[in-house]
């Protein structure tokens, strides 16, 4: 039945193609992909474009995101992306810097006046229509750049990303896919406790709620975690290779030097008043150090990976749509600089520059050349009962 | 394999060693069972076994434990996990990954095992304990039964000589138990593994057992044939109470074994027990009404339509898998639950309409986690605090109801310390001090030994005295036929039989006590039972004893 | 008000008004066009140009700074004021959005490298404020078109003589203030103009290659020196027509576009909720 309705007339071709093995990509590949698409977002204000990368992150993660719980987030961060937008047109409408002549006003709030001492930030005044979309489009920008990373989070199964860490860093990659795992048992836990407190008459509010809830969550989650400690331990993490102190501490001087570099370096770039000759090397240098200190530190970590991602032909696509967006935007070569920041006094129609719009499309193409993802046998999909138990739903197999 | 050697544990700060002097060898491919009532330090000796204690947990060790020719001292845990693989009681916090397939090649990656051979043995571990049809599950989602069998499996991926497991199937309902055990047994004997096991509810597993390691309590330890050290251990399974009373010797282990030697003692006793001492059943007065309990999460339900009712002085037990609707039942009674439909009435009111502190007054709910209760530092806070809540109720204050129960325990003693029984004990207190008409408690048994499991009957006799009605939410067959005089059992949603317990309970063979299978087809439920009805016959003139 | 446009070899371009809610109104009310930055929108004010100096060019041009961030501190707009009475110049603690022009102050916009106290730097300028205060004394009637602006005149309580219109003569709207750009311009006369300026007052000024750095007075009737060093001052021009609103056609095409893609991406969760 479903490779026949596969076969209706009009699907879009490739997407759902049946004869596509599905795996899932490698996860630094959507990382780069979505990586690239937020530092082509960060570049522009222009808000057809912006319209345009929200649009080609919807379709891509409706395409290619799987089945699993943490799959089905993105929408909670185009809500967040929401409420972004509302509050910087709220803080703009409060916080006003002034009418220009030729602002369409469109209401007027109460004018509290400030003192000399706290000019330059206006309270209450006339609201224009300028200010307004001006605002609603630097909170559009901010929004689909977070929406940005909630898809690579949707697309790529974060605790897979993490595994690809560097071995130095495979420490601090196993705690946050540790914390990751224990968040939903975290809430399972809240939710267990606040109706438990029903049964104690504890109806208090506020601060002492607040004790009887968080102290016994949080002794349930500091058990668990000495548990999942000594597991761990006993399942032989943390074995380490021939390590010496001296190594140890050179591998943390490389790593903060090389940080240290990297700072400065991203500091004297971004900000122009500093000598500019020290900012290009001065990162390289950081890398180079940095580099070092992982490559020094991994040594000493030894692992195998259990059916490794594999980096194939999709993978590279994927990465270069992203790379290929950012690149676009970031080098204004090709069309008018202009048209990526459209001036809102005086109050114009954007336009729509052929080159970006193109190179943000291109990421679109992320969701054709991926393979589709796997589908998830189907079986029960317990529903908590009372107890914390499970309820198996009546078609369980297995 | 196996090698103690004169070993002594301290712990950080206690006065006295948990484990004094203990010598002790397991030899390769022995299945041995760890016995000992709660808190003798099982704990602390698997622990030893991987290094654990003291590397993890902190502590002195005095001796040399040695495990396949490797010393723990020299060797943390990690060092060790090739050798020595540890389940323990709670699954799902042992887990790492997302999905089960992950899970059982985790291990295998930090042991530096290359990629083709993981796949092989992951492959060979899927069917060896029969996972294969979960393996791209999530872990959250499949049941406690294959959750531990998962747990088993990850740490058998490292081809360790050597399973440790604490108390495993605790939390699982007794077909998951059974799934796991069996696995176990197989591993033993297709494997060859040398297996520990700790375990509470010994009459699943002391038939299975080469050895027995029996720890009475003052640091030492014994080990022998499960037939001699049964004789005289502090925790004894109904089928060796039997044994015992009945003067088997050897000693049987097992339901068939004893049914076997069963006949002449089939013989001699009557038919049915003497009368047990009336614990006030069904008296006429009806405590508990509940008609048409609905309950359902979303799309799923978990209670049909359930009626319930209770007299006053009544011990009931709900009994059935997890999954069918005992818990959301008895949380649904009380009213902090959801309830969809349906009217419970207690003294004429409903508990759901009521604000918590009168609904506790009329009905209290032991959860299954009871420390979920508990938020103050101290017990004697605890306590007062129980006191403050029930200010109003007219019984005796919660200090005196916490001794009745449970004696011995300090105003200043933290209540994350206490042992399992000793928190069911002050969680009882406290929801007991509002006095209420029905007290409900949901899985109260797990983790709890013979002893503290008697002092509960105990409790819960007392409480039946009071005219109290008690409803219990459990899988401990034994225990319901002990104390219980009436049982629901329930299935998928659905009341599937409600009557006295003699008749519930032997009616099916999964449910049947131990020594209502031995005895069938007399109708005894208890070893006390049978020591009764022997007294008597010893007491009557002409009756042959012995 | 005024901006220095030295900096690319310009004049200064000066320009008023009379009761501008903010120094950036002032600006724009005196002639000139700006432009901002992308991050700080168009309160940051990053090009300002004048039809006076080249032609209404925004300076400084794209290629010297694509104004997509804050400019850095070492080439930036400053805004320096000059309240009545001040014959130095103060480096405004408040943006242009923020500053409300009073009666009589100067404010003057120079192009360098200034710190952010306003103590140095090449932005800093280098002429007192009196250069360019206007010390008019003489009333308005001079020149006809200021007719219909008589009534509106502002004071200036300073001893600098001064005909800059009062401002309590608010009794005419604002609006003709503000819209009528070059009546402003008209009005603010020094006493030490020429006659031949005040002739050329309403007719578009030609912008000349300053005499920089030339103490002596440059060519006669044109021009008028500040103090030593600085550029020539000129009259603002009036900016030339709103520019157009742009098409709504690429509008519509972006819409369509986003529109496409977010029907396929409905589409493709239809279909898995169906066959799932």
């Amino acid at each position: 039945m479903r490779h026949a309705t596969l076969s209706v007339r009009g699907r879009v071709p490739g997407i759902h193609d049946s004869r596509r093995v599905p795996r899932a990509l490698h996860p630094v590949a959507w990382w780069i992909w979505a990586l690239g698409l937020v530092i082509a977002v960060n570049r522009t204000t222009n808000p057809l474009l912006l319209i345009l990368a929200l649009s080609v992150l919807g379709f891509v993660v409706a395409n290619r995101r799987t089945d699993a719980p943490w799959a089905r987030a993105f929408k909670y961060y185009l809500m967040v992306a929401l409420f972004i937008i509302a509050a910087r047109i709220v803080f703009q409408s409060v916080f006003t810097a002034g009418l220009e002549s030729g602002d369409h006003v469109l209401f007027e709030l109460p004018h509290i006046r400030t003192p000399r001492w706290y000019a330059g930030v206006q309270i209450g005044g006339p609201v224009s229509l300028e200010a307004t979309l001006s605002a609603t489009v630097d909170g559009l920008r901010l929004g689909t750049m977070i929406c940005c990373i909630g898809a690579a989070n949707a697309l790529a199964n974060p605790k897979r990303a993490l595994r690809v860490l560097p071995g130095a860093l495979y420490e601090l990659g196993m705690a946050v896919v540790v914390s990751i795992s224990l968040a939903p048992q975290l809430i399972e836990s809240v939710q267990r406790v606040a109706r438990a407190r029903r049964l104690r008459a504890g109806q208090r509010r506020g601060f002492r709620a607040l004790r009887s809830i968080a102290i016994p969550v949080l002794a349930d989650a500091l058990e668990r975690s000495v548990l999942l400690a000594a597991a761990m331990d006993s399942r032989g993490y943390g074995r380490t290779g021939p390590a010496t102190r001296a190594t140890r501490r050179l591998t943390a001087t490389l790593l903060l030097a090389g940080m240290v570099g990297v700072c400065a370096g991203c500091y004297g770039l971004l900000n122009g008043s500093g000598p500019r000759l020290l900012a290009t090397p001065a990162i390289l240098a950081g890398a180079v150090l940095c580099s070092a200190g992982l490559a020094l530190g991994g040594r000493r970590v030894r692992r195998t990976h259990y059916r490794p991602d594999p980096w194939r032909a999709p993978e590279w696509i994927v990465a270069g749509c992203g790379l290929i967006s950012a690149v676009t935007l970031y080098f204004t070569s090709g069309y008018n600089a202009a048209d990526l920041n459209p001036s809102f006094s005086p109050l114009r129609f954007p336009a729509l520059p052929a080159l970006p719009a193109v190179a943000i499309l291109i990421a679109a193409a992320a969701a054709f050349a991926a393979p589709p993802p796997r589908r998830r046998v189907s079986g029960s999909v317990g529903v908590p009962d009372a107890a914390g138990g499970r309820i198996a739903r009546p078609e369980v197999s297995a | 394999m196996i090698d103690f050697d004169r070993v002594t544990i301290t712990y950080d700060g206690a006065e006295r060693p948990v484990l004094r002097e203990v010598s002790l060898h397991v030899a390769e491919g022995e299945l041995c069972l760890v016995v000992g009532r709660t808190g003798v330090g099982k704990s602390t000796l698997l622990g030893a076994i991987n290094g654990l204690v003291p590397h993890f947990t902190g502590g002195t060790l005095g001796g040399r434990v040695t495990v396949a020719g490797r010393d723990t001292a020299a060797h943390p845990p990690r060092e060790l996990a090739d050798v020595v693989g540890v389940v323990g009681q709670d699954p799902l916090a042992g887990f790492v990954t997302d999905t089960v397939e992950e899970e059982l090649a985790y291990g295998m990656e930090q042991l530096v095992i290359a990629p083709e051979v993981m796949r092989k043995r992951v492959e060979e571990t899927l069917d060896l304990l029969g996972l294969a049809a979960l393996r791209q599950r999530p872990l959250i989602e499949i049941s406690g039964g294959q959750q531990q069998r998962v747990a088993i499996g990850a740490v058998l991926t490292a081809h360790p000589r050597v399973l440790v497991l604490d108390e495993p199937t605790s939390a699982l309902d007794p077909t998951a138990a059974e799934e796991v055990l069996a696995a176990i047994t197989r591993l033993v004997h297709d494997l060859g593994l040398t297996v520990l096991l700790a375990e509470h509810r010994l009459e699943r597993v002391v038939q299975y057992a080469d050895t027995v390691v029996h720890l009475p309590g003052d640091g030492t330890a014994a080990a022998g044939p499960p037939a001699e050290m049964l004789l005289t251990a502090t925790v004894a399974p109904p089928v060796v109470e039997l044994g015992r009373l009945a003067r088997w010797r050897p000693l049987p282990l097992s339901v068939r074994d004893a049914r076997r030697r069963a006949g002449p003692l089939r013989a001699r006793l009557p038919v049915s027990p003497p009368a047990a001492s009336a614990t006030g059943a069904a008296t006429g007065e009806t405590a508990l009404r509940a008609r048409q309990i609905v309950v359902r999460y979303g799309e799923v339900v978990a209670v049909r339509g359930v009626d319930l009712e209770l007299h006053g002085g009544e011990i009931a037990a709900v009994m059935g898998r997890n999954g069918s609707g005992k818990s959301s039942l008895l949380w649904a009674i009380q009213g902090a639950g959801r309830r969809q439909a349906g009217a419970v009435a207690i003294a004429g009111r409903d508990p759901k309409d009521l604000p918590p502190r009168e609904a506790r007054a009329l009905v209290a709910l032991v959860p299954q986690t009871p420390s979920d209760l508990l938020y103050l530092n101290t017990v004697g806070a605890e306590l007062a605090q129980a006191d403050r809540e029930s200010a109003a109720s007219k019984s005796p204050p919660a200090r005196e109801l916490l001794d009745q129960l449970a004696p011995r325990i300090g105003d200043d003693a933290h209540p994350r310390e206490l042992s399992e029984g000793q928190r069911l004990s002050l969680v009882l207190a406290i929801q007991l001090r509002a006095a209420p008409r029905v007290v409900l408690l949901d899985e109260p048994t797990r983790g709890l030994d013979y002893g503290a499991k008697a002092a509960l009957h105990a409790i819960l006799q007392r409480l039946a005295a009071q005219r109290r009605s008690v409803v219990i939410a459990t899988h401990d067959v034994e225990f319901v036929a002990a104390t219980c005089d009436r049982v629901v059992v329930m299935a998928d949603g659905d009341v599937i039989a409600d009557g006295p317990t003699p008749e519930i309970v032997v009616a099916s063979p999964a449910f049947a006590p131990q020594v209502a299978k031995i005895l069938a087809p007399l109708r005894y439920l208890k070893a006390t039972q049978v020591a009764d009805a022997l007294d008597e016959s010893r007491s009557l003139p002409g009756m042959v004893s012995g | 008000m005024a901006v220095d446009f030295a900096h690319w070899g310009g004049p200064i371009v000066r320009g008023c008004g009379i009761d501008q809610p903010s120094g950036y109104a002032l600006l724009h009310a005196a002639g000139f066009t700006t432009a901002g930055d992308a991050h700080d929108g168009a309160a940051f004010i990053c090009r300002v140009g004048n039809q006076a100096f080249h032609d209404g060019i925004v300076y400084p041009t794209s290629s010297e700074d694509p104004c997509t961030v804050t400019p850095s501190t070492s080439a930036y707009w400053s805004y320096w004021l000059a309240p009545a009475g001040q014959n130095s110049w103060t480096y405004s603690p408040v943006g242009p959005m923020g500053d409300v022009p009073k009666p009589g102050e100067v404010e003057l916009w120079t192009f360098g490298a200034t710190d952010i106290g306003g103590t140095g730097g090449s932005g800093v300028p280098r002429f007192p404020p009196s250069t360019l205060r206007a010390a008019n004394a003489a009333p308005p009637t001079h020149t006809t078109p200021t007719r219909s602006t008589t009534p509106t005149r502002s004071t200036t309580p300073t001893r600098s003589t001064n005909p800059i219109p009062s401002a309590t003569t608010r009794a005419t709207t604002t609006t003709t203030a503000t819209r009528a750009v070059s009546a402003p311009v008209r009005r603010m006369r020094t006493a030490h103009r020429s006659a031949a300026e005040r002739r050329v007052a309403s007719e578009r000024r030609q912008p000349r290659r300053p005499a920089r750095k030339r103490p002596a007075a440059p060519a006669p009737d044109r021009r008028r020196h500040g103090a030593a060093g600085s550029a020539p001052v000129v009259a603002a021009q009036p900016t030339s027509e709103r520019t157009s609103s742009g098409s709504a056609g690429p509008l519509v095409i972006g819409l369509c576009l986003a529109l496409a893609l977010a029907a396929g991406a409905v589409w493709t969760m239809w279909r898995r909720r169906r066959y799932e």
